[in-house]
């Protein structure tokens, strides 16, 4: 007589929502004094994929010799994952993803030096209202650790910038990207979680 | 525990990908520019000054180059340099784009300059090689402009057989004599293209001494630029108090070569 083989019903109704922040950029904005930012993560589950959304906001503010410079902007991310541990009986996640992600963002710059031939320069440079986009491969973790509580990290790959920039200025930091001269670039996020279930999910069961 | 570790695990790599700007070659604000004599031969520009109105000092002085590194202007997006060399006065001036970029508070800001072009100047001709300007320290390879010179074809060159005190050299017609010092081994002296003879007066310290060559000449249009040119050959002495005068070559050449080795 054939055995029934163990098997998982692909159930792509969603069972909650998971809606945390970046604990990294938090801590950051503490103890750095160049940093300011925060961002939202959510993502909610359909089978083994998941939708994921992230916003958040970041300005930096660096001090030079000779010049002085600072930006400010919000960025949005979009994209999918797939969980590699579609057993786990917690839903913990392994998973790789994808992302899309823009940004918007305003700059300026003040400088004040002295060159070598042509004497003291000193100008007030702007950038305003600059949009760049960009796309990102992801991997992390998503573990429970205390009921609805959840941590994670993502790591993700940040490439294929495109920002604008005016006659006078390129961008030098976008915010959710980082240094606007880099081709590619790596991005950590640590994240608490609070996940919100919506309907039980389907059992699973026990390996023999 | 075990959860915990892997979120330590992770901090140390997150932490290890830092990185920080380099600050190396940040602005690319040099124009390479090289001299040539039309044909393509590497001219060796006999120059007094380099400077822009608008910058503090010269940029070069009293010296001979081939190619020269001027810096650009990055508070406009245009630079004129005057260029004052010894057989004329030239105006270059180029225009260019210029953005600037933050880097970092280690580095500051950086300049990035693009678009460069040549405007209307005052030499036989310029060939726009880049229109990128280099990087500052410039590589060896950087070129950007090329400025060609018309041949000089009546300088002939005088070699002395040992170090001599010049302090004044002259010819019978008017001409340029660039003398880069009062003590010196060779110096280019320039021949009347429009006569077969020319009159060379030295005046080592107190002593005075002549000499009067002459050579035949041939006009001929080398460079439609240039217009027609004499051509001198067979050179050879008509007359001196000099002690020896040799002639190892009897042809003008542009770099000039030693046409006369002399025992004063």
């Amino acid at each position: 007589m054939k055995q029934k083989a163990d098997t998982v019903k692909k159930d792509f109704i969603p069972t909650g929502i998971r809606v945390g922040t970046d604990v990294f950029a938090l801590v950051k904005s503490t103890y750095d004094e160049t940093f300011k930012g925060w961002e939202l993560n959510a993502d909610v589950d359909f089978y083994r994929y998941y939708l994921a959304v992230d916003y958040g906001y970041w300005g930096r503010t660096y001090i030079s010799e000779d010049a002085n410079y600072s930006n400010d902007g919000t960025y949005v991310r979009v994209g999918a994952d797939v969980n590699f541990l579609k057993k786990d009986p917690d839903k913990n996640m392994f998973f790789i993803g994808m992302r899309y992600a823009a940004s918007r963002f305003s700059e300026e710059m003040v400088i004040n030096q002295i060159d070598q031939y042509w004497g003291p320069i000193s100008t007030t440079i702007n950038n305003n209202d600059v949009n760049a986009h960009w796309f990102e491969v992801t991997t992390g973790l998503r573990v429970k650790m205390w009921k609805m509580i959840w941590l994670g990290y993502t790591a993700r790959l940040k490439f294929a910038l495109s920002t604008g920039s005016t006659d006078e200025m390129m961008p030098s930091d976008v915010p959710g990207y980082g240094r606007a001269e880099t081709d590619s670039y790596w991005g950590f996020n640590y994240q608490i979680f609070v996940r919100l279930p919506v309907r039980k999910s389907a059992s699973i069961p026990l390996k023999k | 525990m075990k959860k915990l570790s892997w979120f330590v695990c992770f901090s140390l790599f997150a932490a290890s990908c830092l990185n920080e700007a380099d600050c190396y070659q940040l602005n690319n604000n040099a124009v390479v520019i090289y001299f040539k004599i039309l044909g393509g031969k590497v001219d060796k520009f006999e120059l007094y000054t380099i400077q822009s109105a608008d910058a503090g000092g010269p940029f070069l002085v009293d010296t001979v180059v081939s190619s020269v590194a001027l810096p650009i202007n990055p508070k406009t997006e245009e630079t004129v340099f005057t260029i004052a060399g010894a057989y004329g006065d030239y105006e270059l001036p180029v225009t260019y784009t210029r953005q600037v970029q933050f880097v970092s508070e280690n580095c500051g800001e950086r300049y990035v300059f693009t678009n460069l072009n040549v405007l209307e100047n005052d030499f036989d001709s310029v060939l726009l090689v880049n229109t990128t300007p280099a990087p500052v320290p410039v590589p060896s390879s950087a070129k950007n402009i090329e400025i060609y010179r018309c041949p000089r074809t009546n300088l002939a060159g005088v070699t002395f057989k040992q170090k001599v005190f010049l302090s004044d050299v002259t010819v019978n017609f008017d001409a340029i004599i660039y003398q880069p010092s009062d003590s010196l081994t060779t110096i280019n002296l320039p021949l009347n293209p429009n006569d077969t003879t020319t009159t060379f007066t030295f005046s080592f310290g107190n002593a005075t001494k002549t000499l009067k060559v002459s050579y035949s000449k041939e006009t001929e249009t080398l460079f439609p630029q240039c217009g027609e040119q004499s051509l001198i050959s067979n050179l050879h002495v008509n007359l001196t108090d000099l002690t020896l005068v040799n002639i190892p070559n009897d042809s003008i050449e542009d770099l000039p070569v030693s046409n006369f080795e002399i025992t004063p």
